[in-house]
């Protein structure tokens, strides 16, 4: 065991802990300042039309109230029933069953993976026990899945481009002539230690995202009838597993919204 | 209540649903039937509200009907029949940001406009790696606390048995004693501290949870898990009432409970993985050294006598694992001995192609490596999570950590 001249372990060990420590932190902090901004920036973009819709809302309320003569509080009540009825509705008859064995498949999929959209969620106690239980397996298995993802496609780079770069080096002549071009084993006696940079592989894995979900988007657009943002909205809110939910209930309550209100008026036309 | 009896009509019809799938008889045309005869029966109740509301109060139809669609409109935009806080102002907003950072992602509030749309996807982007990054370190950090710990406590243990030189050094990490040199926690034994971590952080948030959201003690930890797995589904969230009692202490609280949990969550899970990788490699092992065994044994052979003379402790470690050998950089000695074995190791039989690529794209760098004779071939000898993917395969991860 050879070692040179190296500052004393303990020194060196402490020194490499705090310079661990030291990142953690100093990522937290990162982090939070990148919340607060984000926190700020949404706010501003978003607020003005959410007070605007609010005071809009209120005033017609009172104005309804006001001519009707109506209490606000029986007004409030009727809307609350309202809001029940559109969401048992809307959740009672969903584009296709929710809990027979497709609808379920789509289901457990969403929390394996951990994006968990919302739109089906279990109600009964055995299925939220057995949710926790099913879920803690099933999203370590799908991280693992992911990683090894990550790791072959990073094999797969690093050997792509290695072959490039031999056959750049190759024709520019750096290469020796008789060097057998084999297996990957003997490419390592030519370039040796070389390893793709992670610009580059950044770089293909974003083409390969943005094309994805441009696919993804044109696919969506087209048939749910979004419009383009939305449906690049979705890709992004889908593919990072964050998965808020919103465009899949939107869709179902356009509809839904639409037949019951056609219901509605045809029973007033009855 | 009319929404408790459709909620608890919706219930019945769960049940029944999945009673059904139990069976496996009924036909989902049967199912779709009685759903669509279901909803008939609920169109049927709230046609008869409407008309005993527009009855009692004098009104047209269309007056309702207009107001309803007002009330459609608000709605899209966040607004409730009760009063819920405000979703854009600043802790609002920070609440927000912190679902999609996280990746949780309740949905209780979205952006609604085009612009707040395109800045959450580059937002996202950088704020997710961010935070898969911060996650990970976390993992890392907690993982050096339990080998410390647990080394100090081994090596206090030795030296009361007499077996340590009493003016031994101690170190923190990297131990002069061969005993304890390269030693690692076991990853079933932190898999089991994180577990008993996450319960009582799960315990403790859903024990504040109940008295201030009014959940039952199970919902809680039902969002908890929810939560903390950052699938979270958005059926039940926390903090959306527009008053509580102590409510800045509810909101910090929340904050806290959140990111330890997921912190914790996310640690399992990694580290729940890590043992599935072993039984998958050790699955793979059962069926190659069923079909292989010849070439297997050659391997076997190679391997012990060119790369890790001291690794080689248990037969169940010589696996296909495919980052096996790729140790943690804490850890580094160089061997005067490495460059013999690379000749060798090109020289002798190859099993998989891509093995061998990756051992040697590790070993080409004069990569350093654990080769004391007691190191211990671990769960964590790859690292944890993406970060231990990519250590040593990018050209900016292998000079440097």
């Amino acid at each position: 065991m050879r070692r040179g001249p190296a500052p004393p372990r303990r020194g060196r060990c402490c020194c490499r802990c705090a310079e661990d420590t030291g990142r953690f932190v100093l990522l937290a902090a990162l982090i939070a300042a990148y919340l607060t901004a984000g926190a700020s920036v949404f706010s501003a973009l978003e607020r003005p039309s959410e007070a605007a819709a609010q005071r809009r809302w209120n005033r017609t309320l009172t104005d309804f109230s006001r001519l009707f003569n109506i209490s606000l509080p029986e007004l409030r009540a009727f809307l609350r029933s309202y809001e029940a009825a559109m969401a048992a509705g809307i959740r009672a008859e969903a584009l296709r069953p929710r809990w027979d064995f497709p609808g379920a498949f789509y289901f457990v999929a969403t929390v394996v993976s951990t994006i968990g959209f919302g739109m089906t969620t279990p109600a009964t106690v055995a299925g939220k026990v057995f949710l926790i239980i099913y879920g803690l397996f099933g999203c370590a298995g799908t991280i693992l899945f992911f990683n090894l993802f990550l790791e072959r496609i990073i094999s797969l780079l690093a050997f792509i481009m290695k072959t490039c770069r031999e056959r750049q080096l190759r024709r520019s002549g750096l290469l020796p002539p008789n060097f057998r071009r084999g297996s990957a084993i003997s490419n390592v006696g030519s370039l040796p230690g070389w390893k793709p940079s992670v610009y580059h592989v950044m770089l293909i894995l974003g083409i390969f995202a943005i094309t994805l979900s441009c696919c993804a988007s044109a696919m969506y657009t087209a048939v749910e009838g979004w419009n383009y943002i939305d449906s690049l909205y979705y890709c992004f809110v889908t593919f990072s597993t964050i998965g808020f939910g919103d465009l899949g209930i939107a869709l179902v309550s356009e509809e839904e919204k639409r037949k019951f209100m056609t219901c509605t008026t045809l029973n007033e036309n009855k | 209540m009319e929404e408790e009896e459709s909620g608890g009509r919706e219930k019945e019809e769960m049940k029944r649903k999945e009673k059904g799938m139990g069976m496996g008889i009924k036909g989902r045309q049967e199912e779709q039937e009685e759903g669509k005869r279901d909803i008939e029966k609920k169109q049927a109740r709230w046609d008869q509200r409407l008309d005993d509301f527009s009855r009692r109060h004098n009104l047209s139809r269309a007056e309702l009907r207009d107001l309803l669609r007002d009330y459609e409109a608000a709605s899209l935009a966040g607004i409730r029949a009760d009063a819920v806080r405000p979703r854009w102002d600043f802790t609002g907003a920070f609440y927000f940001v912190g679902t999609v950072v996280s990746t949780i992602g309740f949905g209780m509030t979205t952006p609604a406009t085009v612009g707040g749309k395109i800045f959450l996807i580059f937002y996202g982007l950088i704020g997710c790696a961010g935070t898969i990054l911060f996650f990970n370190l976390f993992l890392e950090r907690l993982i050096t606390v339990i080998a410390y710990v647990m080394k100090s406590c081994h090596e206090r243990q030795l030296r009361r048995k007499g077996v340590l030189p009493h003016d031994g050094r101690r170190g923190s990490g990297n131990s002069e004693v061969d005993s304890l040199a390269g030693w690692k926690p076991s990853v079933y034994y932190v898999m089991l501290i994180l577990c008993i971590a996450s319960l009582i952080i799960s315990c403790c948030a859903s024990a504040m949870y109940t008295p201030i959201e009014g959940w039952s003690y199970f919902d809680s930890l039902y969002f908890c898990f929810v939560a903390f797995s950052t699938i979270g589904f958005g059926d039940l969230v926390s903090s959306q009432n527009a008053q509580y009692e102590s409510q800045d202490l509810y909101r910090f609280g929340n904050f806290i409970f959140i990111l330890m949990g997921v912190c914790c969550i996310y640690s399992l899970f990694n580290v729940i993985s890590i043992v599935i990788k072993q039984s998958i490699n050790w699955i793979l092992k059962k069926m190659n050294c069923r079909c292989c065994h010849r070439c297997q044994r050659k391997f076997f052979r190679s391997r012990r006598n060119v790369v890790m003379p001291g690794n080689v402790r248990n037969r169940r470690n010589i696996s296909i694992e495919t980052d096996g050998i790729n140790e943690s950089d804490t850890d580094g000695r160089r061997l005067s001995g490495e460059m013999i074995s690379m000749k060798d190791f090109l020289a002798s039989n190859k099993v998989s192609l891509a093995i061998m690529q990756k051992q040697l794209s590790e070993t080409a760098n004069g990569y350093p490596r654990q080769m004391s004779s007691n190191s211990r071939q671990n769960g964590f000898s790859g690292g944890i999570g993406a970060l231990a993917i990519m250590n040593n395969r990018l050209a900016e991860t292998s000079v440097d950590r």
